[in-house]
C-alpha cells in the first residue's frame, strides 16, 4: 500500500470525431444563414467571399494546428497567445475569444430562430405577436433556442457528443443532395453578371468579412487538442481538411443557389437555401420535401453551431482561471451537475443580450471581428515561438511556408477587420482597450509573465526548479503539491521546459 | 510462469460510491490486479478540469479499494478521466496486457463460476484463466455448452467439454469441482443468463463480433447487460502472453 497512483486524461477523438467537430461547428452558418445576406452584398461574386474567407482561416488553422501540437491544453486560441506574448495580450486574446464565442452563439441562435419562424407562422403562432416585446420572430426563436440551449448545458446532458456525428452526417447528405440536383439545374447565364452592377468587386471584401463567421469552429478542434489521439497527425488533418470541405460546401452551394434560382428571389432572405431547395427538388416534382429537408438541415446546423460554441465558451473561462486571468470562482463545477454552471449562466446571459440587441448580420460581425483580432494575435504568437526558439517549443505539426504563411495569417486577419462597419471595428477597438485594462487592474499583480516572449526579452537568471530538484531540504514536498490545486501557472510553466 | 502473466483488469467508478465485493476480490487473489479508478467526464468540461478539481478525491478512492485487496495480492492503481469509459478500459488492458477484465458486481461468496464455452472462441485462455483462478479457491466450476438447436451433434459439445476438464485438471483443479453441462439452445444467451441465476461468477470469452452481431449484439455483450453476478471477461488478444 501507499502506492503511487498515476492520473491520466483519457484520449477518445480520433480523427473522424475531430473532423465531425469542427465540420459541425462550420457548416451551420455558411450556408443556412448567410447566403442570403451574402448575395444582396456581392450576388454571384459572393462565392469568391466564400473561399477567400476560407483562405484566412485555413492560414490560421495551419498555424494553430502547430501550436496546439506543441501545447495541447485546454483554452485553445487563447492559450496559444497567452503562452507565447503574455498575460497582456491573454488577456485581450482571453475577452476576444470569449465575448466573440458569445457574439457566435447568438448568430446561430438567430439563424435557427430564421428557420423556426416560418414554421410557427404556418402553424399560425406569429411569433412577432407579442406587441409588448419589440421582438421579431426569429429573434424570439433564437431566445427560446439559445435559453434551451443553455439550460440543457447547465444541467449537463451526456451524450450530445455521440450525436455530434449522426448531425454532421445527416448534414452533408442532406446538402450532397441539394448540391447534387442543384448541378443539374443550374445555368451558368444566371449567374451574369457576376459581380453586383452597384459596387462591382468592391463588395467582395466587406462581404468576405461578413462570412468570415462561418469558418469560426476550425478552432474548435484546437480547443479539444488534449482530447486527440495521436495530435501530430489527427489535428492538422482535421482543421485543414474541415476548412477545406467547408469551403468547397459553401461556394457550390451558393453558385447553385444563384444559378437555379434569380437573384432577386434570395437576396437578404434568412433562409435563402431552403427557397433554392423549393426550386431545385420542385424541378424533380419533390419541392416540398426539398424545403423540409433543408429546413430541418437549417435547424439542426445552428443548433449544434450553438450548442458547440456555448461549450468552449465556458473552456475559456477555464483556461483563462486556470492561468490566473479570471477569478477560478467563475470556472466552478457544480457538485450534483458536474458542469461549469457559473461560466455557463455568465455566458447565457450574454448570449441572450446579444440576441436582443443585435440584428443577425451584426451579431456574425461582431463574432467575427473578435475572433479575426484573436488569430491575427494566434499568428503572431507563433513567429514569436518559432523566433525566440522558446523552451519547450517542440511542435508534432510544423506548418510548411513559415514565415510567409503566418504572416500572412497575421496580416490578412488584421486587414479583414478594416473591412467591417464602424460599429465593429469600434467594438474590436473597446475590446482591446478593455484587455488592457483587465490586465492593468487584476491580472499584472497575480500573474508573473512566463511567456516565450517575456523568457526572451529577459531571460531568467537562475533555473528555479533545477534549484529545487537539488534541495533536499523539508520544503521539497510541499512544492510539489502546489502546482497542483494552487499556482498552476508555474506548475505549466516547469512542465513545457521539460 | 503462466500464473504471474495473468493479469486482470478492475474498473471502478470513482466518482461514485462503487467498490467491488470482498468475495470477488478474494477470489482474483492469485492474479496481478490492475485497478483502473475512472472518472467520468461530461461533455461541458474537459477532462483537464475534471483533473484539476477532482485528482485527489479519486486517488484517495482508488487506493481506499486496494486496500480491500487481501494483502498478499499485487495490485496496481490507476486513475483516468475518461469521457468514454469503454475507450478507457480497452486502451488501459491493451497497456498492461492484461487477459481479464472484471464487470464487477455484488456476490455472495464465490462457491459456483459458470464458464461457457463456445466451439470456436479463445478457449485455451478462458481456461487458463479458470485453471489459476481455482487453483487457490474452493469453488466448483460449471462448464457450460450451448449448441444452437439443429445445428450440431450434442456429442460434439460433449466432446468438447470433456477436453475442457481435462485442461482444468491439469491444471491442478480436483475433477470432482468440475461440472458440464451440454444444452440443446434457440438463444445461447438466454439460456447463459437463465444458468447464471445458479452461480455467483461468471468467466466468459470476449468473441469478435459477426456483422450480424454487431447489429443484434453479440452474446458476450447481451450475456453481460442481463446478469446481475460478476463477469470475468477473458480478452481475445496474445498479448497476455508477452509478459
Amino acid at each position: 500500500m501507499g502506492s503511487e497512483t498515476e492520473t491520466q486524461l483519457e484520449r477518445t477523438l480520433g480523427l473522424t470525431e475531430a473532423l465531425m467537430i469542427g465540420i459541425g461547428t462550420m457548416v451551420g452558418a455558411g450556408i443556412f444563414v448567410l447566403p442570403g445576406a451574402a448575395a444582396a452584398l456581392s450576388g454571384p461574386a459572393s462565392a469568391i467571399a466564400f473561399v477567400l474567407a476560407g483562405g484566412i482561416a485555413m492560414l490560421t488553422a495551419l498555424s494553430a494546428s502547430e501550436l496546439a501540437t506543441a501545447m495541447p491544453a485546454s483554452g485553445g486560441p487563447y492559450h496559444f497567445i497567452n503562452k507565447g506574448l503574455g498575460p497582456l495580450f491573454g488577456s485581450i486574446a482571453g475577452l476576444g475569444n470569449w465575448l466573440g464565442l458569445a457574439f457566435a452563439t447568438a448568430f446561430y441562435a438567430v439563424g435557427f430562430g430564421n428557420y423556426v419562424d416560418p414554421l410557427m407562422a404556418s402553424l399560425e403562432l406569429n411569433l412577432g405577436i407579442v406587441a409588448a416585446v419589440p421582438l421579431s420572430g426569429p429573434q424570439i426563436g433564437g431566445l427560446a433556442a439559445a435559453a434551451a440551449f443553455i439550460v440543457v448545458n447547465y444541467l449537463s446532458t451526456d451524450g450530445t457528443g455521440d450525436l455530434q456525428n449522426v448531425i454532421v452526417i445527416v448534414l452533408l447528405v442532406i446538402l450532397g443532395a441539394f448540391i447534387a440536383l442543384g448541378a443539374t439545374q443550374a445555368r451558368p447565364a444566371e449567374l451574369l453578371p457576376f459581380f453586383p452592377q452597384g459596387s462591382g468587386p468592391g463588395s467582395i471584401l466587406p462581404t468576405t468579412a461578413l462570412v468570415f463567421v462561418s469558418y469560426l469552429g476550425f478552432a474548435q478542434v484546437a480547443t479539444v487538442a488534449g482530447e486527440i489521439k495521436a495530435p501530430g497527425k489527427n489535428l492538422p488533418r482535421a482543421m485543414v481538411g474541415g476548412v477545406l470541405l467547408v469551403t468547397l460546401i459553401y461556394a457550390a452551394s451558393i453558385l447553385i443557389l444563384l444559378g437555379v434560382v434569380p437573384l432577386d428571389q434570395v437576396a437578404g432572405e434568412g433562409t435563402a437555401i431552403a427557397i433554392g431547395a423549393e426550386a431545385i427538388f420542385g424541378g424533380f416534382g419533390i419541392g416540398l420535401i426539398g424545403v423540409g429537408l433543408l429546413t430541418f438541415g437549417g435547424l439542426l446546423a445552428t443548433a449544434s453551431s450553438a450548442n458547440a460554441s456555448v461549450l468552449s465558451a465556458s473552456r475559456i473561462n477555464y483556461a483563462m482561471g486556470r492561468d490566473g486571468l479570471m477569478d477560478k470562482r467563475l470556472s466552478k463545477i457544480h457538485d450534483r451537475f458536474n458542469t461549469p454552471y457559473r461560466s455557463i449562466a455568465l455566458t447565457g446571459g450574454l448570449i441572450l443580450l446579444f440576441i436582443v440587441a443585435g440584428q443577425v448580420n451584426a451579431l456574425a460581425k461582431a463574432g467575427s471581428v473578435l475572433h479575426l483580432l484573436v488569430y491575427g494575435l494566434l499568428n503572431v504568437s507563433l513567429i514569436v515561438m518559432r523566433e525566440t526558439e522558446a523552451m519547450g517549443y517542440d511542435p508534432e505539426f510544423e506548418l510548411p511556408g513559415y514565415p510567409v504563411v503566418p504572416a500572412l495569417g497575421a496580416l490578412l486577419s488584421f486587414a479583414l477587420i478594416g473591412f467591417m462597419d464602424l460599429q465593429q471595428i469600434l467594438l474590436a477597438g473597446t475590446l482591446v482597450v478593455a484587455g488592457i485594462v483587465w490586465y492593468f487592474v487584476y491580472v499584472r499583480k497575480r500573474v508573473e509573465d512566463t511567456s516565450a516572449l517575456a523568457q526572451y526579452r529577459s531571460p531568467p537568471a537562475v533555473e528555479v526548479e533545477v534549484a529545487v530538484d537539488f534541495d533536499v531540504g523539508p520544503d521539497d514536498i510541499p512544492a510539489e503539491d502546489i502546482p497542483a490545486d494552487d499556482s498552476t501557472t508555474a506548475g505549466h510553466g516547469g512542465g513545457a521546459n521539460d | 510462469m503462466s500464473d504471474t502473466a495473468l493479469t486482470v483488469l478492475v474498473p471502478v467508478d470513482v466518482s461514485s460510491e462503487e467498490r467491488p465485493d470482498p468475495d470477488l476480490l478474494d477470489l482474483l487473489r492469485p492474479a496481478r490486479i490492475v485497478l483502473v479508478g475512472w472518472y467520468p467526464v461530461p461533455d461541458q468540461v474537459t477532462p483537464e478540469q475534471m483533473r484539476d478539481e477532482y485528482e485527489s478525491d479519486a486517488v484517495e478512492r482508488i487506493e481506499d479499494v486496494a486496500a480491500d485487496f487481501p494483502a498478499e495480492t499485487d495490485v496496481e492503481t490507476l486513475v483516468v478521466f475518461t469521457p468514454d469509459r469503454s475507450t478507457t478500459i480497452d486502451r488501459v488492458a491493451d497497456d498492461y496486457h492484461a487477459a481479464v477484465v472484471v464487470v464487477p458486481r455484488d456476490v455472495r461468496p464465490v462457491e459456483r463460476v459458470l464458464v461457457p464455452i463456445r466451439g470456436d472462441a479463445n478457449i485455451d485462455r478462458i481456461l487458463a484463466v479458470v485453471g489459476t483462478l481455482l487453483e487457490e479457491s474452493e469453488a466448483t466450476v460449471t462448464l457450460f455448452h450451448a449448441v444452437p438447436s439443429g445445428d450440431e451433434d450434442v456429442s460434439v459439445g460433449r466432446t468438447l467439454l470433456d477436453g475442457a476438464v481435462d485442461h482444468l485438471v491439469d491444471a491442478g483443479v480436483a475433477a470432482d469441482r468440475v461440472d458440464t453441462a451440454v444444452v440443446e439452445s434457440e438463444s445461447p444467451a438466454d439460456d447463459i443468463i437463465d444458468a447464471a441465476a445458479n452461480h455467483d461468477v461468471l468467466v466468459i470469452g470476449e468473441t469478435e463480433p459477426s456483422l450480424i452481431e454487431h447489429i443484434l449484439g453479440d452474446v458476450p455483450t447481451r450475456v453481460v447487460q442481463n446478469v446481475d453476478r460478476p463477469v470475468l471477461v477473458v480478452r481475445n488478444t496474445d498479448s497476455s502472453d508477452s509478459e
